[in-house]
């Protein structure tokens, strides 16, 4: 078994790109484009500014860790107005439904996308060698929030262009002891 | 012939979803939110597929695939596990037991 801080940004990078590009492809027939945010590498390495700053819009956030042989938690950003289209697309529902329906309703289709991503990018590590299991989804709501992990985390922070709008990974993996 | 299909899963979201997916074909589909759920209402219904989930609460898929694969009278009906806990390992350790395929 190989250690754990022998995981390469290079597949950290490559795990994420296709675990969000096949969740959102297959469930809501979107194809992702990992973009470079501006004056920086696709590879934005802690430390960093919050995934949010300078974007005061209201943000859903989905979060799954995984634990075992590789230790981590993936935060997946999305603007409410994204996450809203994405939840009424994935359960075929109108806005005027989900509007009835509450939070409650995106709130889980949006953890359950998380969780889809999340699972594959842990798929991913698995076959790499780090065994690990996934942790049961959370979600975050607000605006103008920062996220910030301790110092004995790498983050890594990769940016999607999904037909305009924008799906965030920040990707928090815990350091070798 | 209208097919009934079986899917198991603690999440509505993902129920919704697999509702969603086969409702342009002829089938009906039942619901249930663990494993145990799900066991009784395949010995009562007897479904043509089940779709099941891996990690839920009161019995896992996993459990309730060995007890569904060792049941003669349930033994026969096709499995396909929809999971996000894949991974070469987990597949094999669950192909032991018996199913058609992983999603």
């Amino acid at each position: 078994m190989p250690a754990a801080e022998q995981i390469t940004d290079s597949l950290i990078r490559d795990n994420i790109a296709r675990a969000v590009g096949d969740v959102f492809k297959t469930m809501l027939g979107r194809e992702p484009v990992l973009t470079p945010v501006a004056g920086a590498n696709l590879d934005q390495v802690w430390p960093v500014q919050s995934p949010l700053a300078g974007n005061p819009r209201p943000h859903v956030v989905g979060t799954v860790g995984f634990i075992g042989d590789a230790n981590g938690l993936i935060y997946l950003y999305l603007d409410i107005g994204f996450a809203r289209h994405c939840t009424c697309q994935l359960l075929g529902m109108t806005e005027a439904e989900l509007e009835a329906a509450g939070d409650e309703v995106m709130n889980d289709a949006i953890g359950e996308l998380t969780n889809m991503t999340v699972g594959s990018f842990k798929n991913g590590l698995c076959d790499a060698g780090y065994p690990c299991k996934l942790t049961i989804p959370s979600i975050l709501h607000g605006s103008n929030f920062t996220i910030e992990p301790i110092s004995s985390v790498t983050r890594l922070i990769y940016h999607f262009d999904c037909g305009g709008h924008r799906i965030i990974a920040d990707v928090l993996m815990k350091q070798e002891e | 012939m209208r097919y009934k299909i079986l899917t198991v899963d603690d999440s509505k979201t993902v129920r919704i979803i697999v509702r969603k997916a086969f409702k342009t074909f002829d089938c009906e589909i039942l619901e249930a939110g663990n494993g145990v759920e799900g066991l009784a209402l395949a010995a009562k219904e007897n479904p043509d597929l089940i779709l099941l989930d891996v990690t839920m609460p009161v019995m896992d898929g996993v459990e309730m695939l060995t007890k569904l694969k060792s049941d003669p009278a349930l033994k026969g009906i096709p499995v396909m596990m929809l999971t996000a806990e894949g991974g070469r390992d987990n597949v094999l350790k669950i192909a032991k037991i018996g199913f058609v395929t992983t999603w």
